[in-house]
């Protein structure tokens, strides 16, 4: 259904083209005044009164349909108000010229005609281009200017270290394709796209035009992917669309957030370009580190990335890289020496390469590094220590290094406690018997929460000197000490003595103080204890509990059955725990 | 043009000239917003989707390992003691499933099955593990068991489909082909998401297993042959030169450019891709794929032997192309469908079998990634597509074999490396395996779970088709964080 007002605006949008009616018949008018006068022709001064009658009514005939035009409110603004002014007023001129030239005689120069005449000329030119604006956009003349030409409201395009992108990229393509209508106070459908806060508020259909973030809700790009033809498609019919790399630059731009500002964007988060053309130069592999995150993983194992000039590169995209990967590159002690501070970095990949205790010395420069991954390296015990001191480091690969048995304990050891580090590698070699025909006929407490990563008692026995036997303690249920564990050994066995072995993860929790040892052929029946143990009494802290304890009895035992008591822990904890467990046979 | 095909038309190009030099490098915004513009990518392989992953990404590529058949968990990681000690009765009611696919040929009440097998309690985490994984009882501190996973559909084909596309009719994309989607490629030399085959058999679901639906065909697995030419069709007709190849290629190339000119069919520009990375792989894949080159050592520990079509082969081959930056490496291995109807198909001959087979091969796997450092950021799965009955399926009353029926209840499925809380069981079961009690994992959390532990959020990770958003999760699913360190 039309209504009237969208007849109005039918007929309105004939403006463009009446108005150049008056344009051209004013500009002949001078022409036929000054041949009249020159010729002193009777038919020519006619055809001046006609011709001037003609431009005045077809001016005003503009100014009712340019009126129309306006009437759906789609235009505003001062420049808006000024054209209807200045044109109103230049038809207004149009007619008293007309009419005094139609009543001029022909032997008396028509001064006033003429001086309205030249008047109306004078009008026409800001009348015009205020037109011209309004329909085409404030850039309209001067974007296609020569660069010798100095324009106003024109500026060079940045590049480099300087650039930012809604001033360097998006702002252009919006200029490009959207600000010859949707720009300055006259913008239509009262959005404008020029300017960041009313660009994100949107125009009169009061959806935003911009969701930082999001753009599947953002207005503007919902119009630019509308087919065209949709009665809301954006740029409207027969303008060009935009091309699918400026639709990308845009979702792009508003998707990392629809950032505005060169200070904030442009120094601290956005990269500055130049900063990483030496790393994509060299053929790194960068991508982000996630979304909203200014930091980059950066990748020098790629095909066809030259490791020398990637790592040269490396100091101006110092602040921005949060993993580097090296693994099994051609990376030396004296690259990874040279390496700059890299004040981001946690997590190095160094997996397979030939670095050494050297190199890895350098490694305490880096402020933040959290996971190492040494795997595949010949980091030795030594080396391996040295990590300690790098406070930040949560976690070290060194599966398939050079460590001797003890040299991972050590290094968690070191760093037992609040800042621990993980340390994966494979379970040091000891020289333990075969007990899988051993089994536990009782323990009074186990810790048996998987979610945790349990320790039961079968641990002790499991010829795994990495997992232990704990009591419980999870959510705070401590069971009291004594703690009791009753071992079947399979068939009645000789022995001299216990092998212990303490926890080897460092925590100094449920050392056992004291534990009395019981051998006998009835797992029912324990007589006297053959020895009350206390095989890490004295030791100062885990490096001297972490190797296995000989407890020698002072006499043969002879048994099936073996039953441990254990006391409350060296530090006077509920505790108890054992590693590992075998006899002494002679 | 119309929304859908201009969005189409916007994904493709995203793939395909982000990376080409001519995309949006010229507008210098890539490299402004922290993009991929990467110069030795200039002549090929794929960019991600997503400008940046949803967070930081703990694993950065799959060895996605499916047992297809549906391995039995009462028999391998799901212990239950209770079937053990009435084994041969008469099962109750409550215990047979809603629907099966052969229970009801079975004239005769359905009898309980108790695992013919022995359980040994092993790991930190206490879990019971078949005898017939030998070799996983060393491994299994490394991974995450999930007793609890649960699945819409019980037969072969739509549960396949459900686990690897999210739905159980053909036409949507793989779990591959959404990963290489979301995450592009990390090696343009050869594909981003490659397929392995062993068995005798096709994945029930056919190629649609490792498809790429809608999204544009580059996305695709591309399957590979441990035996004979690695990628079929790949090598030059006999009397080409590799020169000769370069410039018909570049002809081609050439009038195919023109095409995408005037229509921008995403599919021309995933034409030309392919050609060019088919061209690279001809030198490439022969490399990568021989294993011959392996020390003694390293081909013993896997059980693999050079020339074999073997999952031995294929657990090493997936390391390689890990290695080689292969972002998705999918192995299927055919045969542990145990349905009991004759020695072929058992517990005791089939399945002991098939574990023999794959057993080695996927520790071996598990200690030579993490040997080299790889299984810090590399996530392995192990899975079937369903679970099987507690009830022993005696097709057509013959009791001689013992076999199991699908199930949709319950099954086991673990996953290791980047990411994965190790040494952890997730989820139980009823003591006679039956139903989940504790923790449901539906297959589309476990989806949920893998894109997470990718730095990707599953219900962000989407492509426009047809007017709707699709998905891998449909509208379901949820990332389990108890997996997840």
């Amino acid at each position: 259904m039309q209504d009237k007002s969208d007849l109005l605006l039918f007929i309105g949008r004939f403006h463009p083209l009446i108005v150049h009616l008056p344009i051209g018949l004013l500009s002949l008018q001078p022409v036929l005044e000054l041949a009249a006068w020159k010729f002193k022709k009777p038919g020519l001064d006619t055809a001046c009164r006609i011709n001037l009658g003609l431009c005045a009514a077809s001016a005003v005939g503009a100014v009712l349909i340019g009126l129309c035009l306006a009437s759906n409110g789609s235009y505003g603004g001062d420049s808006f108000a000024l054209h209807k002014k200045l044109g109103i007023a230049l038809a207004a001129v149009l007619c008293l010229a007309a009419c005094l030239r139609s009543l001029s005689r022909e032997e008396r120069k028509p001064l006033a005609a003429w001086g309205l005449t030249a008047l109306g000329l004078g009008l026409l030119t800001p009348v015009g281009h205020m037109g011209g604006n309004l329909t085409h956009g404030p850039t309209w003349l001067t974007e296609y200017s020569p660069a010798w030409l100095p324009m106003p409201g024109k500026e060079a395009p940045k590049a480099g270290a300087a650039a930012n992108a809604w001033l360097d990229t998006v702002k252009p393509i919006l200029q490009k394709n959207c600000t010859e209508c949707h720009s300055g106070k006259e913008a239509k459908g009262d959005c404008n796209l020029e300017d960041p806060k009313l660009l994100l508020a949107g125009g009169k259909s009061g959806k935003p035009g911009i969701v930082p973030g999001q753009p599947e809700q953002s207005e503007v790009m919902r119009r630019i992917l509308l087919p065209a033809g949709h009665p809301d498609a954006m740029p409207t019919e027969g303008k060009k669309p935009l091309s699918g790399d400026e639709v990308l630059a845009l979702s792009h731009w508003i998707t990392s957030g629809a950032l505005f500002d060169a200070a904030k964007a442009g120094e601290e988060i956005a990269p500055a370009p130049a900063a990483l053309q030496g790393l994509v130069a060299a053929g790194a592999y960068l991508r982000p580190y996630s979304e909203g995150s200014p930091l980059l993983c950066a990748d020098f194992t790629r095909p066809g990335c030259k490791l020398a000039e990637a790592l040269a590169a490396l100091p101006s995209a110092a602040p921005r890289i949060a993993e580097l990967k090296l693994a099994r590159s051609a990376l030396s002690d004296a690259d990874l020496e040279a390496l700059p501070v890299l004040p981001e970095l946690s997590v190095l990949d160094l997996a397979g390469t030939a670095i050494t205790a050297k190199g890895l010395a350098a490694l305490s420069r880096q402020p933040k590094l959290r996971t190492l991954n040494l795997a595949a390296t010949t980091t030795d015990d030594s080396s391996a220590l040295g990590l300690a001191g790098i406070k930040s480091l949560r976690r070290v690969n060194l599966a398939n290094a050079k460590l001797s048995k003890n040299g991972a304990i050590e290094l968690r050891r070191a760093r037992f406690g609040d800042e621990a580090i993980t340390v994966i590698c494979p379970a040091p070699v000891l020289k333990l018997s075969d007990k899988s025909n051993w089994t536990i006929v009782k323990v009074s407490s186990e810790e048996t929460n998987f979610n945790l990563g349990a320790y039961p008692a079968r641990q002790a026995i499991d010829g795994k000197p990495e997992t232990l036997w704990t009591t419980r303690f999870a959510g705070g249920h401590n069971d009291p000490p004594p703690h009791e564990l009753i071992l079947d050994l399979g068939d009645s066995t000789i022995f001299q003595g216990l092998k212990l072995l303490a926890r080897q993860d460092g925590n100094p929790n449920g050392i056992s103080a004291k534990i009395e040892v019981f051998v006998s052929d009835d797992p029912k029946v324990f007589k006297d204890a053959i020895i009350v143990a206390e095989p890490w009494k004295g030791a100062p802290d885990a490096k001297a509990w972490l190797p296995l304890r000989d407890v020698r009895f002072p006499q043969i035992a002879t048994g099936r059955y073996l039953r441990l008591v254990f006391s409350a822990d060296i530090r006077g904890n509920p505790w108890a725990t054992l590693a590992e467990l075998d006899l002494i046979q002679e | 043009m119309n929304p859908f095909q201009f969005q189409q038309q916007l994904h493709s190009r995203r793939a395909f000239l982000g990376n080409s030099a001519m995309g949006l490098g010229s507008l210098g915004l890539a490299t402004l917003l922290g993009q991929q513009l990467n110069a030795s990518d200039s002549h090929g392989g794929l960019a991600g989707a997503l400008p940046a992953t949803h967070f930081p990404a703990k694993a950065k590529r799959v060895i996605y390992i499916h047992m297809l058949g549906a391995p039995s968990q009462h028999d391998l990681l799901d212990h239950k003691p209770l079937l053990q000690s009435l084994d041969g009765k008469k099962a109750p009611r409550s215990i047979l499933p809603e629907r099966s696919a052969f229970l009801n040929t079975n004239p005769n009440p359905p009898l309980i099955l108790g695992s013919p097998f022995k359980f040994e309690q092993v790991g930190g985490n206490g879990l019971w593990v078949s005898e017939l994984l030998p070799h996983f009882k060393t491994i299994v501190d490394k991974t995450c068991v999930i007793r609890s996973m649960q699945t819409d559909q019980f037969n072969h084909a739509p549960a396949e489909l459900l686990l690897h596309t999210g739905f159980p009719v053909q036409g949507r994309p793989s779990t591959g082909a959404w990963v290489t989607y979301g995450l592009g490629s990390e090696n343009s030399d050869l594909p981003s998401y490659m397929v392995l085959l062993s068995g005798s058999n096709l994945p029930a679901g056919g190629t649609a297993d490792f498809g790429s639906g809608f999204l544009p065909s580059v996305y695709q697995g591309v399957r590979a042959r441990s035996k004979g030419d690695p990628v079929l069709f790949l090598s030059n007709p006999e009397g080409m030169k590799r020169d000769d190849r370069r410039r018909h290629l570049d002809a081609l190339g050439a009038l195919n450019q023109e095409t995408l000119k005037d229509f921008g069919d995403p599919e021309t520009a995933t034409r030309i891709a392919q050609y060019e990375m088919a061209f690279r792989m001809q030198a490439s894949v022969p490399e990568v794929m021989d294993i011959s080159k392996e020390p003694q050592s390293v081909l013993d520990a896997y059980g693999a032997k050079p020339g074999h079509g073997s999952f031995a082969n294929n657990c090493l081959l997936a390391r390689k192309l890990c290695e080689s930056g292969v972002r998705f490496v999918q192995l299927f291995d055919w045969g542990w469908d145990s349905h009991g109807t004759g020695p072929g198909d058992d517990l005791v001959h089939a399945l002991a079998g098939k574990c023999k087979q794959t057993d080695q091969p996927v520790a071996a796997l598990i200690k030579d990634l993490e040997q080299r450092g790889l299984l810090e950021d590399t996530l392995v799965v192990w899975t079937g597509e369903f679970g099987r009955t507690a009830v022993m399926e005696a097709r057509g009353g013959n009791i001689t074999f013992k076999g199991r029926d699908h199930h949709p209840g319950c099954f086991t499925s673990w996953i290791a490396g980047g990411g994965v809380k190790a040494g952890t069981v997730y989820g139980q079961t009823d003591e006679w395996g039956q139903k989940v009690v504790e923790n449901p994992v539906h297959v589309y959390d476990f989806q949920a779970t893998l894109l997470h532990l990718l730095g990707m959020e599953h219900t962000r990770l989407t492509y426009r088709f047809q007017g709707l958003d699709f998905r891998l999760t449909n509208f379901r699913g949820n990332a389990v964080k108890g997996v997840m360190s």
